[in-house]
């Protein structure tokens, strides 16, 4: 295994910006990155950039221009040693920086969420729905049965664009009779 | 009996695999995640999956269930009485914490403290031991006990979690867990074996 003769002399800390990295899947910023890794742990700032300085160079990391901010991200080879070493970050700590990044990650969705697709069901017909989901709530969903997959791919493109539309003008007709 | 365990997961969830390797039955202690790696070692080694008991209700013990029960359909999925709810409830099985979509199935049966559960030669004793969650569980079956997240190597279960409680877990391994044979190996849901014994003397939380 070529990371074998790394085992001995390869820091924990690392290990733990290539987790937090991994799970965050998505590019990063210095600040975010190290506001997550040392929140949870007691790793030192200046041990962990030069960790993460490090990783630069070993190309498990890779940096890029971001605006304003530059932005840092896992690469396949950083995955790959993480996965070769993953039994090596305490479970302690690799639980509560899941924790840490997966509320971070949530705390940054959309506060509502249009989902739309389609599936085909037994009869051959395709089912297309539009979903508008706010906070984890289904706040409206309608369904439309399609005969073919062309006209399936159709409708939901139309759902995705006019999502809020068909939301408000759908509520106003409900509404206008109802006292 | 042979034990195997597995780790699966983001989290490294330990799954179990035990079996008598007269008659083939297995039975699995949690099913975390990677549904394959399980069922692969059953392929491999022709048993008879019959049951699939949770320690306790948490994403990361229960995401392969529903694969493994479509898989296996005759296999009986068990869980604690009090832990139940988790199974439909995403903000108790903190899934709603993970990135992906999360299919649990219902469970076939519950079970108490001090059921038992049986397959082929080997009869493993329920023991309710709340304060990770409400309805956790560790199982005995002669020097063994699965411990799931109640007690690990050197540290114990988190007790932050919706339903968790360090009174209760407290309470369960030091009036419970700590009152079973020195020789007890326990195997955790994170992380390496220990025993009874060692734990007493060596546990960071609770020490006797
Ligand atoms: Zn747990
Ligand atoms: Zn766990």
């Amino acid at each position: 295994m070529p990371y074998l003769k790394l085992q001995k002399e390869f820091p924990i800390i690392k290990l733990i910006i290539l987790f937090v990295l991994k799970n965050y899947n998505k590019p990063i910023t210095n600040h975010l990155l190290s506001e997550l890794t040392l929140k949870e742990t007691d790793i030192d700032y200046f041990n962990m950039q030069k960790c993460l300085y490090e990783l630069l160079g070993e190309n498990w990391v890779r940096l890029f221009k971001g605006d304003p901010n530059n932005l840092y991200e896992i690469t396949d080879e950083g995955k790959k040693v993480l996965e070769y070493f993953k039994t090596k970050v305490p479970f302690i700590i690799r639980d509560k920086l899941f924790f840490a990044v997966n509320a971070q990650l949530k705390s940054e969705e959309p506060q509502s969420k249009i989902i739309s697709d389609f599936d085909v069901s037994e009869n051959g017909q395709f089912n297309v729905y539009l979903k508008i989901i706010e906070k984890d709530d289904l706040l409206f969903e309608l369904n439309i049965n399609v005969g073919s997959r062309e006209l399936a791919l159709k409708t939901k493109e139309y759902f995705e664009n006019n999502a809020m539309e068909i939301y408000l003008n759908t509520t106003q007709n409900v509404m206008k009779d109802i006292k | 009996m042979k034990i195997v365990c597995i780790s699966v997961g983001e989290l490294q969830s330990n799954s179990y695999i035990l079996y008598d390797e007269v008659y083939k039955e297995a039975i699995i202690f949690d099913c975390g995640d990677e549904p394959e790696k399980i069922s692969d070692y059953i392929e491999k080694h022709n048993l008879n999956l019959k049951y699939i008991i949770l320690t306790h209700g948490h994403f990361d013990h229960i995401m392969a269930a529903s694969e493994l029960k479509l898989k296996y359909p005759d296999a009986k999925l068990g869980i604690h009485a009090d832990e139940e709810k988790f199974l439909s409830d995403k903000t108790l099985s903190l899934s709603d914490f993970v990135p992906y979509s999360v299919k649990i199935p219902a469970a076939d049966f519950t079970f108490e403290n001090n059921d038992k559960i049986t397959t082929g030669t080997n009869t493993f004793t329920v023991i309710h031991t709340p304060g990770h969650t409400l309805g956790s569980c560790c199982f005995l079956c002669e020097d063994i006990l699965i411990s799931g997240d109640t007690l690990f190597k050197q540290s114990i279960g988190r007790c932050d979690f919706p339903t968790g409680s360090m009174p209760k877990i407290e309470n369960s391994i030091v009036n419970i867990l700590y009152k079973l044979n020195d020789n007890t190996k326990v195997y955790p849901g994170h992380g390496e074996p220990t025993t009874i014994g060692y734990e007493k003397k060596n546990n960071c939380f609770f020490r006797i």
